[in-house]
């Protein structure tokens, strides 16, 4: 279960991020006033309230720079809120984004425990799926190298089976399945049927409106850090085309 | 705010796996594709130690062993404590792409950094400990049975000191250039390479508002003279140590929200 209560996340957007103490002193000198200005707060997210009950699956949907990504940041703990809570009801930490730390300097071995570990398993437990993650992203030959050396569809493929089969109790996707050959794709497809079966709480962004509408059984429309619409997918796509 | 240090802890335990992966990983990877591997930690410093130990027992007109002795306890402690100084700059600059991907305590990147430095430095100065004792350069006494004290506490020294020069770092980045210097002036400014009694007696009191001063102090003299420091030492090192350690973890409890919004 997961439960937002008037959740607000403000934040200082910096325009010249590269501000240096130099700049600082010499313009304090010369009693000099900001002109323009370096920063502007941003209302990222603006009271949000959501109740997502354990079978249910929500989507996500909404323009770029809507706060959609940033909300799934909160619910996984990445962002503190300004105010309001969270509360998150699963042991295990949930992934936002596959790949996410991953270290491309490590080997993919050494990646699944890192991954494994970051999400709170113990060695032992990651042991015990290290053959069948192996295995299940085809990569034998290459699982004592560092990923690096991998292509782009290679570490996708890791990722995706780490991701997936350590088997969070939340799943958080942000536009989970962009690479990967076709082949892994149907194969991705069905894990990620089973693994969404299995979950606690399923929350996923994405652009691709046919995958709320397949996966999801509630949907939120997101617009300037405030929900706009809250119910079935088939409705709230109608509105995300009819309003925004 | 209040700071709760037991529970800021057990939250950084929940991730001791992550810690232990980066440390191994980072370690292994540190001498993989080198020939001579892990060994490199212990021949650099003794080459290290020779070049140093070479010139300035010449210029210092000094016994050479003895200088030598000296020498090598003070530098090594201080290496510990300048390695990872240098390094804190970046321990959330150069963590970026984890913290902005996956939660993790932000303790979490500073004890990565400091552990690995540690285990390097237990490392090197064993081996080196034990080659000098078999060359006859060293005496080993029962003193130095105590030197995990000091370096216990030099490290809750720099895990406070890290927290807090990778927060200002994130704020103001010219620091990655400025602890460097810092850390060389601090070398410099610390009695290892020379003698305290070379130190003219009116420039004392600077000496003595340097912690680093107490730190290799308590951690050289049983190494030195196979006796234990003043007290008065011992007592300035935990009470330091201590305070800064707090002061580290209230600092990064502080803005730890606000470090991602930085970078």
């Amino acid at each position: 279960m997961i439960e937002l209560n008037n959740v607000t996340l403000k934040y200082r957007l910096l325009h010249d991020r590269s501000f240096s103490l130099k700049e600082k002193v010499i313009n304090s000198l010369h009693k000099r006033k900001y002109t323009e200005k370096t920063s502007e707060e941003f209302l990222a997210l603006d009271q949000i309230s959501i109740k997502i009950s354990q079978k249910e699956r929500l989507g996500i949907i909404g323009k770029n720079g809507a706060g959609k990504s940033t909300l799934l940041k909160v619910i996984s703990g990445i962002l503190k809120p300004t105010q309001g809570t969270v509360t998150v009801d699963g042991m295990i930490q949930p992934l936002i984004e596959i790949a996410a730390g991953f270290n491309p300097e490590f080997t993919g071995r050494e990646n699944i425990y890192l991954n494994g570990y970051m999400l709170g398993f113990t060695p032992q437990q990651i042991k015990a799926k290290e053959a069948e993650i192996i295995d299940f992203c085809e990569l034998e030959k290459f699982i004592d190298v560092p990923i690096k050396y991998y292509s782009s569809g290679m570490t996708v493929r890791l990722a995706f089976t780490i991701a997936t089969s350590i088997e969070p109790e939340i799943l958080l996707f942000d536009e989970m399945l962009s690479a990967g050959d076709a082949s892994f794709i149907n194969k991705a497809k069905s894990r990620l049927d089973t693994l969404v079966e299995k979950a606690k709480g399923v929350v996923i962004v994405s652009h691709d409106l046919n995958l709320i509408e397949q996966f999801c059984t509630r949907c939120l429309v997101i617009n300037a850090g405030k929900i706009e619409f809250d119910g079935m997918p088939i409705q709230a796509n109608k509105f995300y085309k009819d309003h925004l | 705010m209040k700071l709760n240090i037991i529970k800021e802890i057990k939250e950084v335990l929940k991730f001791k796996w992550v810690i232990y992966s980066f440390v191994s990983s980072t370690l292994k990877m540190r001498y993989k594709r080198s020939v001579l591997g892990f060994f490199w930690s212990l021949l650099g410093p003794v080459l290290n130690y020779l070049m140093v130990g070479i010139v300035f027992s010449f210029l210092a007109r000094s016994q050479m062993d003895k200088y030598f002795v000296h020498m090598f306890a003070g530098t090594a402690i201080f290496n510990f404590f300048s390695v990872v100084t240098n390094g804190s700059g970046n321990v959330f600059i150069g963590n970026e792409h984890y913290i902005k991907k996956i939660y993790l305590p932000k303790l979490t990147f500073v004890l990565n950094l400091v552990l690995m430095e540690l285990i390097n430095f237990i490392f090197g100065f064993t081996a080196l400990l034990l080659l000098g004792s078999i060359t006859g350069y060293l005496k080993l006494s029962w003193a130095m049975l105590t030197l995990p004290l000091p370096v216990l506490f030099m490290f809750l020294f720099v895990v406070g000191l890290s927290s807090m020069l990778g927060l200002a770092t994130v704020y103001f980045r010219d620091l990655l250039h400025v602890i460097p210097i810092l850390t060389q002036a601090l070398f410099f400014g610390t009695p290892i390479l020379y003698a305290v009694d070379m130190v003219p007696q009116r420039f004392l009191f600077i000496y003595k508002l340097n912690p680093l001063y107490y730190f290799v102090d308590w951690f050289r003299t049983p190494i030195y003279t196979g006796q234990l420091p003043m007290f008065s030492t011992i007592v300035i090192c935990v009470a330091t140590s201590l305070i800064i350690f707090t002061l580290g973890l209230y600092l990064l409890k502080k803005f730890e929200n606000e470090i991602i919004f930085r970078l």
